[in-house]
Parts: structure tokens; sequence; C-alpha cells
């Protein structure tokens, strides 16, 4: 398998604008996953959802190569611009998380490229995984302690609703109760900071 | 401190918000979707779980096969609409072709036949190497068209000098 370089990766770009299935086919698997975890699930929060999106996304890229115009940064920016853009278009359709939306548009107008060509398909999918993570952090801290503490307890460490129950010191159908909150306070506080 | 003490001065639930807390679990444990006015809420709710759990990185991965199906799905749809770009252009040069080809055997045809300029090549002088075997009959076509055409307007521009 060859490794991956700025320069395979410019080389596979300059194939694919001239139309070269392999060489389109190749750039396409590589980004598939950063695109995938790192962009659009996070974002859309279903994966039915972000499958979706990653074939228009890719679709899209496909169709339009010949507008991508080489930077140091290489593909990958271009392709997070056409995927944020979808994530917006979705969520216009659902006529839904205007604010989100919003926010997002704004993301793909201002986010410098902190992307090198060439870099591993892994270390962008945990860049852009902890750009998001950091926006809905910023969320978490501006909700109570309790609510953050029941929310990291069951989404984020995955604990059963019983563990998380007696980590909080309550009953189980009162943690029902205090994770719906929970979620309802970070949905709201997510909107605000967004 | 009460088990229900929040910021918002929240008390104990009421029977309605103990019912959308027990939709809000269901879903997050993938028992299926919630009907009727929750059911937009209960999903916005479960997103957002979704979203932060795919940030932490506890989103199961894209699935190799699934993968494999996206991009292939992408690659069909993205080259048909690539082509289908270039499709207005190309039939308005292969007419600009015949146009010309014709309008110059109608107004300057010897008796004797064609000169032999106005015979084209082979296909096979058009290309270097044998067409890729992914390649399908009607990228094919676009290829034999573009060359003829590039050669036409080479042909035609020799012929001005």
């Amino acid at each position: 398998m060859n490794t991956w370089t700025a320069e395979r990766e410019r080389e596979l770009c300059k194939l694919a604008a001239r139309g070269d299935r392999a060489a389109l086919r190749t750039l396409m698997e590589h980004f598939a996953d950063p695109l995938f975890a790192g962009v659009i699930l996070p974002r859309v929060g279903n994966r039915a959802d972000a499958e979706d999106i990653l074939r228009e996304t890719l679709a899209r890229a496909v169709e339009r190569f010949e507008d991508f115009v080489w930077q140091d940064s290489g593909l990958f920016p271009w392709l997070r611009r056409i995927a944020v853009n979808r994530v917006v278009d979705r969520s216009r359709r659902l006529a839904a998380r205007r604010r989100m939306e919003e926010s997002y548009q704004a993301e793909v107008a201002v986010l410098p490229p902190r992307i090198e060509a060439g870099a591993e398909a892994a270390l962008i999918e945990q860049q852009e995984r902890a750009a998001c993570l950091s926006q809905l952090e910023r969320a978490l801290s501006a909700i109570h302690e309790r609510y953050r503490r029941a929310i990291d307890l069951r989404i984020v460490q995955e604990r059963s609703r019983e563990q998380a129950a007696s980590e909080l010191g309550v009953t189980v159908a009162t943690f029902d109760v205090i994770l719906h909150r929970a979620l309802t306070a970070l949905r709201k506080a997510y909107g605000e900071v967004t | 401190m009460t088990d229900f003490d929040d910021p918002s001065g929240a008390g104990p639930p009421s029977d309605e918000e103990r019912a959308r807390a027990d939709a809000l679990r269901r879903a997050l444990d993938g028992a299926g979707g919630e009907a009727g006015e929750r059911a937009g809420e209960v999903d916005a709710l479960v997103r957002l779980a979704e979203s932060l759990r795919a940030a932490s990185g506890k989103a199961e991965p894209l699935e190799p096969g699934a993968r494999t199906s996206i991009v292939d799905a992408a690659l069909e749809v993205g080259l048909r609409k690539r082509r289908r770009a270039w499709r207005p252009a190309i039939v308005a040069a292969a007419a600009a072709v015949l146009l010309a080809v014709g309008g110059a055997y109608l107004l300057g045809a010897p008796s004797g036949g064609l000169p032999e300029e106005a015979y084209s090549a082979p296909t096979d002088a058009l290309f270097d190497a044998p067409f890729p075997e992914d390649q399908t009959a009607a990228e094919r076509l676009d290829r034999i068209v573009s060359a003829r055409t590039r050669g036409y307007f080479a042909a035609l521009a020799e012929g001005e000098r």
C-alpha cells in the first residue's frame, strides 16, 4: 500500500481532474472516513443522514472536480466545505436548528485550513472531531454541573442507566428525568453558543 | 438538595415530563422512533446525544462495506452529471464539424469524389493506448467525439496558415 504524501495526493488530484476514475476512487475512499466521522456525523447526529450526506458530498466533488484548485492544504478543506454546505442544506430542508445552520455557514467562510496536504486520514478526523467537541464543551460548560455529569456518564462514558443513576445517587426513573432535562438544557445552550 | 434541584428551580416532574423522559430513554436505547407530538423533541435530543458521542470518538466508524458502496454510488452519480455537463458542448462542436464538412463538400467537391483529407482517420489512430476496461460506452464515445473535434479544428487551423 502506498504511503499517503502531499506529492501523491497532488498527483491523484491532477488525474482526477481529467476524469480518471481510479484516482477519483482512491481520493474519495481516503477522505470518506474523516468526512463522515469528523465533519458530518458530529453535526447531524444520525448515521443514516450522515451516510446520505457523505454520498452527496462525494458525488458533488466528483462532478465538480475540475473546479478544485490545488493548495498546500490539499484536497480535504475543499471536500470539507462541500460537506458542511450539504449539512446546511439538510438542516434547511428540515427547517430546524436555524442558529446552528448559521454557525456552520460562518464556519465555512472563516475557518482557516489546519490540515496540510498528505495528512493521514485518522489525523484529519481527530482534528475535526476535536473542533466539534470544543463547541459542544462550551455548551456543556453553560449547564448545571449535575446535568453535565448525567450526560457524561450516560452519553460519553456509555454507562448503563443503573450505573449512572447510582453515581448520581438517584433511582433509575429519576435519572431518566434528569438526563432528559440535561439534554434539553444542553440543546438550548448549544443553540446559544453556536 | 433534592433529586431534582437545578438552577432553573424545576421541581419534581409531571406525568407528561416523565413520559417525555421515558420516550427519550427508549429512543437512546434504539427501541424505535417516537410518534406524535413528542417525536420532534425526542429526535432533536437523540441527535444531540449522537453528535456528542461522535465528537467524543465514541461513534462506530463507517463500515468498509458501507464506505465502498457510498463511494461507488458517488462515482456513478458524479461522473454521470459531469458527462451530462459536457454533452451540450460536445454536441455543438460535433454539429459544427458536420456543418463545416458538409458545406465544404457542397461548395467545392470535385466531380471525381471527395479529396483524401475529407475522409476521417480510423478511430484506433486517435489514441495511444486501448480504452480502459472500466470505461463505459458513453465515456468512450465522448472521448472519440472530443478527439475528432480537436483534430478537425487543428486541421482547420493548419489550412488557414
